[in-house]
């Protein structure tokens, strides 16, 4: 068979006579789709189904017989530009937006629970090495907070105090926090071993601050600047820091699947987790710009504060769109 | 999916091959520069513009206003750095300006239209690839960066529609015939001219011989009738 097509001196204008109106159609229609695509009924999208089933069964014939001629190349891209109208999302742009942030992340944050507590472990871990190490000597401070730092603290004072609150502060704090999250994230892609580095260093930078400003007694001041932001500010940087670490995984994991597939769904996946937690950054920096600063409101009103915006994610992720089967 | 030379092949209706041709590291890469300068005129004209509006605003003292403008634009700067891409890309069905000049879209890797998050995931990952991209795609069968590793989808080249299509075919014409033809239309005006004398002469004989009435005008030069049949069939779409 194979043998008897090759030999036969197919004829382009016997096998594609009154074909042109086929092709004309399926282009009217695919030029409707790309443009208006709200405008086509029910009939043009039947229509749309058997006319591209009808091109491509052409397409199939001019490859075989014709690969080189300008009717076959028009026929190929025919096909491709239905073929990208094939799984072209049906719901809206916003919809999609509205349904990620009311199930989608929700379950995923819930899914990939165990990354996140080995996030929140090196993190607490590193913050608390970082408080002794503040806490036992000023080389520590010098080292990885600033080289003043150790003034401000022998003056009693802490950079800080110098700080007024507005929306300048708070746009230059979510914007840096979350440009801190995405290298945070982006580093998963050594291995993980780039986020585990900067969970470290992040953890290690704010345990010697506490402990340094423990050993020069101005650790009341420093709760009264951190406790409106802190607990939400701090646990996001772990869901990145988690997000970077499942982005690794999809490098090293052992799966069955082609690698490449198993990368590609780490990848959404931890994009996903980030893209979701990025909104909570930026109320922890509203918050750090406008109550943090505030010397009106008292520690317990801040920390307050903090708590509220902290429960208010974990309640958040906890308990929206329950009841699906992963849950 | 196979490949062969510069091209992807994915699967239409009833499983037809369609090919794809794929984007290559320079066009990619022109592209790209395309879109920074997008992106560094867009940042000067928020730069410039905010400029003038604080001073403005400072000339009368209105200073929380003043805050609000710098908190605004340090946002939009910071969402035109990490999101000037995707944004590009969504609004765009899969291109960006860059590579609209080119001819360029992005697409996934089963042919269909890429997902808003694709483009996201790409463009986050493009500040990683302007360091390894260009050594990833160059021993990647498929021209990949590592942001299309990610999102699954392959960058292609979209040829530009044909102005002209030979649909008025003789009867019993072959494929070899047909391919004579185009190839006259598409390459007369670079021939020499004794050179396409000669060609046209032996292409209306062969052709008065094996499908009669089919050239126009028989019985005039040989040169006049194939610019004729050239014309009809440019003017023809």
């Amino acid at each position: 068979m194979a043998a008897g097509l090759t030999e036969h001196r197919a004829s382009p204008e016997r096998l594609f006579r009154g074909r042109e109106k086929v092709w004309s159609d399926l282009d009217g229609l695919l030029t409707e789709l790309e443009t208006r695509p709200e405008s086509l009924t029910y009939e043009d999208v039947q229509a749309f189904s058997i006319l591209y089933q009808a091109v491509c069964a052409d397409y199939s014939l001019a490859q075989l017989h014709f690969p080189k001629l300008t009717l076959t190349a028009r026929l190929g891209r025919l096909c491709a530009r239905g073929k990208r109208q094939l799984r072209a999302p049906q719901t809206s742009k916003a919809a999609q937006i509205w349904q990620f942030f009311i199930s989608d992340f929700p379950r995923l944050f819930r899914r990939l629970a165990g990354v996140r507590r080995l996030s929140l472990g090196i993190f607490a871990i590193a913050t608390i090495f970082g408080c002794a190490m503040g806490w036992s000597s000023d080389g520590f401070i010098e080292m990885l907070v600033a080289p003043d730092a150790i003034d401000y603290f022998q003056s009693g004072n802490l950079w800080t105090d110098e700080v007024s609150a507005g929306s300048e502060l708070s746009a230059t704090l979510y914007t840096n926090n979350v440009g801190v999250m995405l290298k945070a994230w982006g580093a998963g892609l050594l291995v993980g071993l780039g986020t585990v580095g900067i969970l470290l260093f992040n953890g290690l930078h704010i345990g010697v601050v506490f402990g340094g400003a423990y050993r020069y007694q101005v650790d009341e001041g420093l709760v009264d600047w951190i406790a409106a932001h802190g607990p939400l500010e701090l646990y996001v940087i772990t869901v990145a820091g988690a997000a970077g670490l499942w982005l690794g995984r999809g490098i090293w994991v052992a799966s069955t699947e082609p690698r490449r597939e198993v990368f590609a769904q780490h990848a959404k996946e931890s994009l996903l987790l980030m893209l979701g937690a990025a909104p909570w950054m930026v109320l922890a920096g509203i918050i750090e710009g406008f109550i943090s600063p505030q010397d009106g409101l008292s520690t317990p009103i801040k920390a307050f504060v903090g708590a509220a915006a902290l429960a208010l994610m974990l309640g958040y992720t906890q308990f929206s769109a329950r009841g699906g089967y992963n849950d | 999916m196979s490949l062969e030379q510069n091209t992807f092949v994915v699967r239409g209706a009833q499983s037809a091959p369609v090919e794809l041709t794929l984007a290559g590291v320079m066009s990619r890469s022109a592209a790209i520069c395309i879109d920074a300068a997008c992106y560094a005129v867009l940042l000067f004209v928020i730069g410039v513009g905010g400029y003038f509006l604080i001073d403005s605003l400072d000339t009368t003292g209105i200073d929380e206003s003043t805050e609000i403008l710098i908190a605004v634009l340090m946002t939009s700067t910071f969402l035109l750095q990490w999101g000037l891409l995707s944004i590009m890309a969504i609004a765009m069905d899969g291109a960006s300006v860059g590579k609209q000049v080119f001819r360029l879209r992005v697409v996934s890797r089963d042919g269909s239209e890429a997902s808003p998050f694709a483009h996201i995931l790409r463009s986050f990952l493009l500040p990683i690839d302007l360091m390894v991209g260009p050594w990833i795609m160059a021993f990647s069968k498929d021209m990949v960066r590592l942001g299309d590793l990610a999102a699954q989808t392959v960058v292609i080249y979209e040829a530009p529609e044909p102005t002209w299509l030979l649909t008025d075919l003789p009867q019993g014409v072959t494929a070899d015939e047909v391919a004579l033809l185009e190839a006259w239309i598409e390459g007369e005006a670079a021939l020499d001219e004794e050179v396409s004398a000669e060609l046209a002469e032996r292409t209306c004989e062969y052709f008065d011989e094996r499908h009669p009435g089919y050239l126009p005008e028989k019985g005039q030069g040989a040169s006049y009738r194939m610019s004729l049949f050239a014309d009809s069939v440019r003017n023809g779409l």
